[in-house]
Order: C-alpha cells, then structure tokens, then sequence
C-alpha cells in the first residue's frame, strides 16, 4: 500500500458527535475535503455545517440512543470511523451543589459510554472500525493556574469542578473499550488537544506559548491531521493511545 | 526532626471514607498506627465498633463517623461533625466505592447512572466540601483512591481458567470513574496549589483474597513485574507518606502501588 493510500479516507464513513465547537466544524469540513463521507450527530442542530447530514442523538437515554442508531444506520449503512467531539465544559465555578455534579457528570461521560459501547458494538460485524475522542489537554495535566492571571472569568470557566474528571474520565475508558472492542479489529483512541489559536485570551496564549515546546497555538490544521491519521489506515494497528496534539505542552 | 518522623501523624486529624474493607481496613491500620487521630466514615456505626476498638487497642484514636455515600446530606453532616469535634480536618482520604448492581460490557445504563452519581458526583461533593475546610486552614492533603484500571485496560488472558470472574471485567463504570479520579487529581492540584492543599490519587493493583480463582492469581501475577499480586501490607506505606509531612512537596501525582503491573 502507498503512504497516500494509507492515509486515505475517501469514501470513509465518518460519523461526528459532538456540539457546536470550532474542533467539531474544522474537523468535519477538513474530512469532507479529504473526501470521506461525513455525517454529523447530537443532541442538538449544530449550525453552520449546511450540506453535511445531521442525525439528533440523544445520549443521556439508551433507549433513543438506540432508536437513533438503529435510524443512522438505516440510512447510511456500516459507520467506519466515530469521532466524540464534545468539548463543551460544563457549568463555571468550583463550588458546585450535589446535583450539578451529577448533572454535569452524567451529560459528558454517560453520553460518551453509550456512543462508544453501542456505535462500537455496531462496528464489531464488520470487524473493522476506529473510534476517535477528542479531549483536551487538560485530561493529561492540570491546568496552570499562572496562565489565567486577571482573568477570573476564564478562570471560572477552566477550573470548573467536573472538567478535570470529566476529561480525565476519557483516558481509561478509551484504554478500557480499545481492550474489550480489539478482539474485533475496532480501535479506540483519544487526542488530547491544545487549545486552538484565537480561542483564549492574548495574555493566556503568550503563557501557553512559552510552556509550549513549540512557540505557536495549535491550528485547525494540527487537529485535523491527527484525526486523519486515527482514522485511516496509517494506524491501524494503534489503539488505547492518548496522543496529545499540544506542541509540547504536556511533555514538560 | 529525624527523617522517621516526619511520617509521624501524630496530632493529624484524618477522615477516611471506605476505611474498613480491603484496601481501606489496612489504610486505616496504618494511619492509627501512625498515631493520627482518625474518623472513619461508615454506614453503619454499630457495624463499625468492633474495628474501631481493635484500632484503639493498636494505641491509635479512632472513631466512627456516619455517612451515607448516596446522600448529599449525610455527607455535609460528615464534614461538619469532624470539625465541629476537632476544628480541622488534615488529611482526608476518599477510599468508598459503591458497587453498582451489573457489571462488564452490557451493564446496564441505570447501574451506570448510580455508579456515576455514588462514585463520581458524589466522590466530587466530599473532595469540594473538604477543600472548603482545608483553604480556610491553609493547608492538607487528599488521598484519593483510584485503581491501576484508571491506568490501563484490562488484560483478557488475565480470565484465563477464571471464566467466572471475567464477567466482572470491561465494566463500563469503573475505568470512567477511576480515570475520572486520575484526571481531577491533577486538575484539583492545580487548583488547590495555591492554598497549600496537596491532591495525590493511589492506584493500587489487585488485591489477593481468600475467595479468589487460583488461575486469575497465577496469570495475573505473570503481568507483574513483582510476580505476585498486592497483599494487605503493601497500602500501607504510600497512605501515610502522602498523609503526612514526609510529602509535602509532593502533589498532582497518581502512584500506582500495583507491583509493576502498569509498567509491562
């Protein structure tokens, strides 16, 4: 096989579930270019993605999880590659009450379980299929709070209570699935990404930067070529991995 | 101060959640040992008596404290009876872990919900709480207790021979709601940094017991470095260095003590 097959994902079928986030739009245009046949899923219309088919999962009851999937794959048949891309933080602040908690757990790691058990069950008959979540870096290290100097606001919204869990809770369960689904050649993998540039603050990307092994934010393009490569191919023989795309950031 | 005593715990007030079965029995053995002054967190105080005493005749100072995991409530009051008694709180040490009622790859969705509000929210709720207590104080460590399954997937071969127990594996809660520790330890280590609060999660490995199927012992002891699964003893070390002064530098890390499974 030539490296540019390898790396092909024409004709893929990629399924996206996830919200309206700058990853989840720049990953599924960057795929439609790389001519995969990409479908768009969750709990709600994602704007600003005319053209691609959008399908409503519901992911916090597996009873219409199911009936969605069951809908999904009426419609496009076997799903090739699934990509979890929810990167809405949960609710600001630290001081958090018993049933935001639960809440908050429940709409990000409950939604993440049954994607991959169900859409992963699916993928076991073909015995083919790779699974891509999409985390933040944040699921590897912990936030520096150096970086949010003046700015309460992103504080808040950072160093909320369930983020570091929620992102963390990623890792294992990727390892934990990626154990159970191998036996049939489906493969589960997680991307821990940078923030992108242009997302945070001046004063926050200057701090990244100089943590950064490579002094620049992370564009659209690092992403999205780290998608590719999980999802064609080229690493099909990579599974359980958490591959950070962050410059660096992590490894010191 | 010789070097020994630094891991003294004497005069510490800890509050251990989970703290008299398995894992948690030999933590709070250790921490009473230790001389600190420990509450364990229980269902059931009546049931909890007979430890506390033994613990007591150890020369430790140790007391039962009721709690109930699934309620929110309970847990305030937990907080509020230790300090409102001691005025402190040093070292807390989530250990609880509420078992949901299926397992493995088909568990159920509704055991998922309650495993994820007992041993997540939950779990999230005391660690908060505590934090309260402990920024006004300027200072303490949390222990919590993840798994070496918050690390790596499970081995299949492991089952090999012990069919029966494999059911158990590839559960769906466990390795989201330990990883789900790993992760807040470091971001909760972050956070508390600047008060002085140290955060540090335990992955043990698995523990022998009586009951278990010779062949899991045998093929799960191959995957050790160690060649052998953890016993009773081996907690005991890592719960008090990262309860007591001998680790003040040391926060946002996640130890395994699991014999060198993760390491092949």
């Amino acid at each position: 096989m030539t490296v540019d097959k390898m790396f092909s994902v024409k004709g893929k079928k990629i399924l996206i579930c996830g919200n309206d986030s700058v990853y989840l739009h720049s990953i599924a245009k960057g795929l439609d270019q790389a001519m995969a046949l990409v479908y768009v899923c969750g709990p709600h219309y994602i704007s600003g993605l005319n053209g691609f088919e959008f399908f409503e999962l519901q992911c916090g009851n597996e009873e219409e999880m199911l009936s969605s999937l069951n809908l999904i794959k009426n419609r496009i048949g076997d799903i090739d590659c699934f990509i979890w891309a929810d990167m809405q933080k949960p609710q600001p602040g630290w001081d958090h009450e018993f049933n935001v908690i639960d809440k908050e757990l429940k709409k990000h790691m409950l939604g993440l379980v049954l994607s991959v058990k169900h859409i992963g069950s699916m993928m076991t008959d073909k015995k083919k299929g790779s699974i891509v979540i999409l985390a933040d870096y944040a699921s590897l290290v912990g936030f520096d709070v150096n970086n949010y100097e003046d700015n309460e606001e992103l504080f808040d919204k950072d160093f909320s209570l369930e983020y570091g869990y929620i992102q963390g809770g990623y890792i294992a369960y990727a390892k934990q699935a990626a154990g159970y689904l191998g036996q049939f050649n489906v493969r589960c993998n997680v991307l821990a990404c940078a923030p992108l540039k242009g997302t945070y603050p001046s004063e926050f990307e200057e701090r990244f930067m100089q943590h950064s092994h490579i002094k620049r934010m992370a564009v659209k393009e690092d992403v999205l070529s780290a998608v590719i490569y999980l999802c064609s191919d080229a690493s099909e023989y990579v599974t359980g991995i958490v591959m950070p795309v962050d410059g660096g950031y992590t490894a010191k | 101060m010789s070097i020994l005593q630094k891991f003294s715990l004497e005069n510490k007030v800890v509050l251990i959640t989970g703290g008299r079965q398995l894992y948690g029995k030999s933590s709070s053995i250790a921490l009473a040992q230790a001389k600190a002054t420990l509450y364990i967190a229980t269902h059931s105080i009546e049931k909890a008596l007979p430890f506390i005493d033994e613990l007591n005749q150890m020369g430790g100072t140790a007391y039962a404290i009721e709690f109930d995991q699934e309620n929110p409530q309970s847990i305030k009051r937990m907080f509020e009876n230790v300090i409102s008694k001691e005025g402190r709180i040093d070292v807390f040490i989530n250990a609880s872990r509420v078992k949901p009622g299926s397992f493995g790859w088909e568990q159920k969705i509704s055991d998922l919900e309650y495993s994820i509000r007992c041993n997540g929210a939950a779990f999230l709720y005391m660690n908060r709480l505590v934090g309260e207590q402990m920024i006004k104080q300027k200072s303490g460590s949390m222990i919590l207790f993840s798994s070496m399954m918050g690390l790596v997937g499970v081995e299949s071969h492991n089952y090999d021979g012990a069919e029966e127990m494999k059911k158990g594996a590839y559960s769906h809660d466990y390795a989201v709601v330990k990883s789900g520790v790993n992760g807040w330890t470091r971001h909760a280590a972050s956070y508390y940094g600047r008060y002085g609060i140290r955060v540090n999660a335990i992955c043990p490995g698995g523990l022998e017991t009586p009951d278990m199927n010779p062949s899991f012992v045998k093929n799960y002891s191959l995957h050790t470095q160690l060649n052998r699964m953890a016993d009773n003893e081996d907690i005991k070390g890592i719960v008090v260095f990262l309860a007591s002064d001998a680790s003040k530098y040391v926060t946002g890390t996640i130890i395994p003590v699991d014999g060198g499974y993760v390491g092949i």
